[in-house]
């Protein structure tokens, strides 16, 4: 499940993270997490969140990078998380999670808009000069 | 016994403690309810680390939506639309609506959906009662797009005088000439009709011009 050597890879095997959402007990959403997938995507609580993971939610699905888990307090054990962009319904997401291996436990760590998203849409708008266009205001 | 560990990195150094939160849903009141947030001393982790919560929650949410179907069904009856006219043109079950109501039956999330549709958009329920006919259902809404053009047009004037309500029965009369005129059909660019009607209807030059109304 877990990968040390793999660097240009993801550490952690996507289907095991979706097949563990069937399973709630088996992941942890912390409260920023769960609050920004109800602010971007309209998902609320631990449930709507797997369902829609698990349910093949995350289209077109691409790896991005891996990082190390800053706040990890044991700086003697590397622990790393997987970042993916997605997209749903025009949306284009990001999420990153990892797996901790003593307590058996997937974490999702972010899931929001992708910041590529907001650069490209940021352009779009800045281009077409849409804002000067509303009167200066969205 | 069974030791309570942070989820993310194990410590056992948790505090609980209790913060608000407050659940909004579509045309209902917004509700704040007392939740269990558990931290880690060790990481920093903020989250609900042994899923406490997530009942009171769900309960929460379906209780909002039970109070926003209840709103959105007393605001037909207060706009004195009939729960059987809208049952029939939906064709579903006669007094579905009447149990969701009186919360005898809970409606699924489609149909708190489309209850939430008819209450944004009414003429929906035209388009229902049209069989779902693709070129009434285009007459439909650019009729209805039509008239908001025009109230929101006068929308500066806060009071009508007769003079600008009888130009928007005139302008009125003006669309509905000219849609017999021109039957739409589904070749027809509904965007292109749609700025030829607006240009034909409230162009400049046929508008006459809003004088401010004296308030008596």
């Amino acid at each position: 499940m877990y990968n040390k050597k793999k660097r240009n890879y993801p550490h952690y095997d996507f289907e095991n993270f979706k097949k563990a959402c069937k399973n709630k007990d088996l992941i942890y959403i912390p409260n920023d997490v769960l609050a920004d997938a109800d602010n971007y995507f309209r998902l609320r609580g631990k449930k709507q969140i797997l369902d829609f993971i698990e349910n093949n939610g995350l289209e077109n699905l691409h790896y991005l990078y891996s990082n190390e888990w800053k706040n990890n307090p044991n700086k003697n054990v590397i622990i790393m998380i997987d970042n993916y962009e997605f997209t749903s319904w025009g949306k284009l997401g990001f999420i990153a999670f990892r797996y901790n291996n003593k307590r058996n436990k997937w974490i999702i760590k972010s899931f929001h808009l992708s910041k590529n998203m907001n650069d490209a849409m940021r352009n779009v708008i800045n281009k077409a000069d849409i804002i000067n266009k509303l009167g200066g205001k969205i | 016994m069974n030791i309570k560990r942070c989820p993310e990195c194990g410590s056992e150094a948790i505090i609980e403690n209790k913060r608000n939160i407050s659940i909004k849903e579509p045309f209902a009141d917004e509700v704040n309810i007392e939740i269990k947030q558990n931290v880690c001393a060790s990481c920093g982790s903020q989250g609900d680390f042994f899923d406490q919560n997530e009942t009171l929650i769900e309960e929460t949410i379906k209780n909002l939506k039970q109070k926003s179907i209840k709103n959105i069904l007393n605001d037909f009856t207060d706009n004195k639309m009939s729960m059987s006219s809208i049952e029939r043109a939906l064709e579903m079950p006669q007094r579905t609506l009447t149990k969701w109501k009186n919360s005898t039956n809970y409606p699924s999330s489609a149909g708190i959906a489309l209850m939430r549709f008819i209450k944004l958009f009414p003429w929906l329920l035209e388009v229902a009662e049209n069989k779902y006919n693709y070129n009434e259902a285009q007459k439909i809404h650019i009729n209805t797009a039509i008239e908001k053009l025009l109230l929101k047009r006068y929308s500066d004037t806060e009071i009508l005088s007769e003079r600008h309500i009888a130009h928007i029965t005139k302008a009125e009369k003006e669309i509905k000439d000219y849609e017999d005129l021109k039957s739409i059909n589904q070749d027809t660019n509904s965007m292109e009709i749609l700025k030829e009607l607006y240009r034909s209807t409230v162009d400049k030059d046929k508008v006459m011009p809003i004088e401010p109304v004296a308030v008596a």
